[in-house]
């Protein structure tokens, strides 16, 4: 006989055989679609949250205020400066004066005529350059050289000046020492990703003596991105200088398979959700490096140290999920980190900031797996609100 | 939104009224089988449809996991999470060609993850001359049985097994066969050979 005959009669005889199929397949099966079905729309959400919310960010960036305050002549701009103020007492504070230095008008085809004030008042001459200007105006303006004629963009740049100095006039921004309130979530980097787990084996009775609790844990985990949440307070002891603190819930999640032993039972290789609730309190030292109009970026560095308030363990059973606790016996992980962080004010008093850092765990060989233990330095971003009061 | 998205309805009511069509006239020879229809009842995630679908295909779908896994809980561990497989990717089957197929390259994928997965196979490109099956050496198998034979394929080496089942009752070639396990296609064809001549062997001491 050929070796394809031979092929070919095994084939035959094996296509189309059937098995017959224990009934706890269908429900395992079950089981698994609803799983499925429950993180679906989780994802959706998050992801759905996260695009709405950069959404916004962007509206609030691309739809600020335009940079023009329109003056009763369409084709006038106002600038302003700061004037220094003798006030002849030492223990009066220093605060800047604005007034409105001169006043620029431009025609639409982008040749800008300006005046210059001559003295320190506070409403300078006004100049026109269109013919159908009154000529009462003239007599006020000298004939404008060649050289005193900007650009559109010089024009442009000295709009944004003009809209730094009035933000700051105008709306009062805090801009030096005083208190800040930020509300934030973090999220750090995934870089680790095993394989799924296999499904529900076996239901049997327990080992004599054996303690409840997980036991022969699979190497392949899946681990889920970890997030955090919390509020902070900030404090500007200087123009420059600055401390934080806070208090931060983190949540880290991973799914594998392995054996739990209960009461009067247990289940061998099954799939376990280990979901971690971890309380901390970070501190930071932060430094402004810029800090102007809108915008303001820092650099900081600091530390943290959390306590694992809840070990939780959902172990799904061949019936129903049960809920294991595990015992805290870990100490409190430290970690040290340094980042740098941009900040945009969308009102005087409320920003949005980004404080992307990389964070190092100490020591996690003595704490619960996660992904800090099998990689102790991690990607972490915040981001969050912060509303800024007090002392300006 | 992309164009698959907003076509999704527009498909859905034209297999819908195809299904229609074709249950009315159940004599077609080109009308969608019975496994087809059950199948795209299931696109709507119906428990009771997907329910009907496991009852008709998993017996079938246990004799192939069984083949590749050579004992009951590890296929069925395979037939439970390639069912979950295979109701959540049930919206990228076409119709296009069998449904039975289909299905059964995903039981053939899933059985391959979990061999993969606990290292069983362990393909290494050791190539080891096997000999051909002589004239004397090749014995019918007519009057075997079917449990007599999944007997023997199951007591083959897991290597040996996957790349006899993937050649022979899947059809799978030599090169898909290297490009699924990571090895080369003189390795594969070594396996096959050796579970040839194994079979052979056991075939003929239960003769």
């Amino acid at each position: 006989m050929k070796e394809n005959e031979f092929d070919i009669q095994v084939r035959n005889l094996l296509q189309n055989a059937q098995e017959s199929v224990s009934p706890s397949v269908w429900e395992g099966v079950a089981a698994g679609l609803d799983r499925k079905s429950r993180i679906i729309p989780l994802r959706f959400w998050g992801i759905a949250s996260a695009v709405a919310v950069a959404a916004a960010i962007v509206a609030v960036v691309l739809l600020r205020p335009a940079a023009i305050i329109p003056q009763n002549n369409s084709n006038l701009i106002q600038i302003v400066e700061a004037v220094p103020v003798v006030s002849g007492a030492d223990d009066l504070p220093s605060v800047p004066v604005y007034r409105i230095a001169r006043r620029i008008a431009y025609a639409a085809d982008a040749q800008v005529v300006e005046a210059r004030p001559e003295a320190a008042e506070n409403v300078a001459e006004e100049t026109f350059v269109s013919s159908e200007v009154p000529a009462d105006k003239e007599p006020a303006v000298s004939q404008p050289s060649k050289e005193e004629t900007p650009s559109l963009a010089e024009v442009l740049e000295e709009q944004d000046a003009f809209n730094r100095i009035a933000w700051a006039e105008e709306k009062k921004v805090p801009s030096g020492t005083g208190f800040s309130v930020s509300v934030f979530g973090n999220v750090e980097d995934k870089r680790r990703q095993a394989t799924g787990a296999t499904p529900i084996r076996s239901y049997l009775a327990p080992i004599k003596g054996a303690e409840e609790g997980i036991y022969n844990e699979s190497p392949e985990v899946s681990f889920s991105l970890p997030f955090s949440a919390g509020v902070g307070v900030k404090y500007n002891f200087t123009p420059h200088w600055a401390v934080g603190i806070g208090l931060r819930y983190t949540n880290l999640s991973r799914t594998f398979v392995g054996d739990y032993v209960g009461e009067g039972f247990r289940f061998l290789q099954t799939d376990i959700d280990n979901h971690q609730h971890w309380l901390g309190i970070p501190l930071h030292v932060y430094y402004d490096i810029v800090n102007r109009g809108r915008w303001r970026v820092n650099a900081f560095i600091g530390g943290g140290a959390e306590y694992l308030v809840d070990n939780d363990f959902l172990v799904h059973g061949p019936q129903s999920d049960i809920h294991y606790h595990q015992k805290n016996q870990s100490p409190i992980q430290w970690s040290g980190d340094i980042g740098m962080g941009v900040e945009f004010k969308i009102t005087p008093y409320l920003g949005v900031y980004l404080d992307p850092s990389f964070r190092y765990y100490f020591r996690t060989d003595l704490q619960p797996r996660s992904l800090r233990t099998i990689q102790p330095l991690r990607f972490d971003l915040e981001a969050g609100f912060r509303f800024s009061f007090g002392k300006q | 939104m992309k164009e698959e998205q907003i076509l999704r309805p527009v498909k859905r009511f034209r297999e819908k009224l195809h299904l229609i069509m074709w249950t009315r006239d159940e004599q077609s020879p080109t009308g969608p089988s019975s496994l087809e229809r059950m199948a795209l009842n299931c696109k709507d995630g119906d428990r009771k449809a997907q329910k009907q679908l496991f009852d008709a295909l998993s017996p079938k779908m246990m004799a192939v996991c069984l083949r590749y896994m050579g004992n009951r809980e590890d296929a069925e561990d395979v037939l439970q999470e390639g069912f979950i497989t295979l109701f959540t990717k049930i919206d990228s089957y076409q119709g296009a060609g069998s449904f039975e197929g289909w299905a059964r390259k995903i039981f053939v994928n899933t059985a391959l993850m979990h061999l993969r997965r606990t290292d069983v196979l362990g393909i290494s490109d050791d190539i080891q001359e096997a000999r051909s099956l002589s004239a004397q050496e090749a014995t019918p198998i007519q009057k075997m049985g079917y449990r007599d034979l999944m007997n023997m394929i199951s007591a083959l080496p897991a290597d040996a097994r996957t790349v006899f089942n993937m050649y022979v009752v899947e059809g799978y070639s030599h090169k898909e066969i290297a490009k699924e396990l990571g090895c080369t296609e003189a390795t594969s064809r070594s396996k096959l050979q050796r579970a040839r001549i194994r079979l052979q062997e056991m075939i003929k001491e239960k003769g």
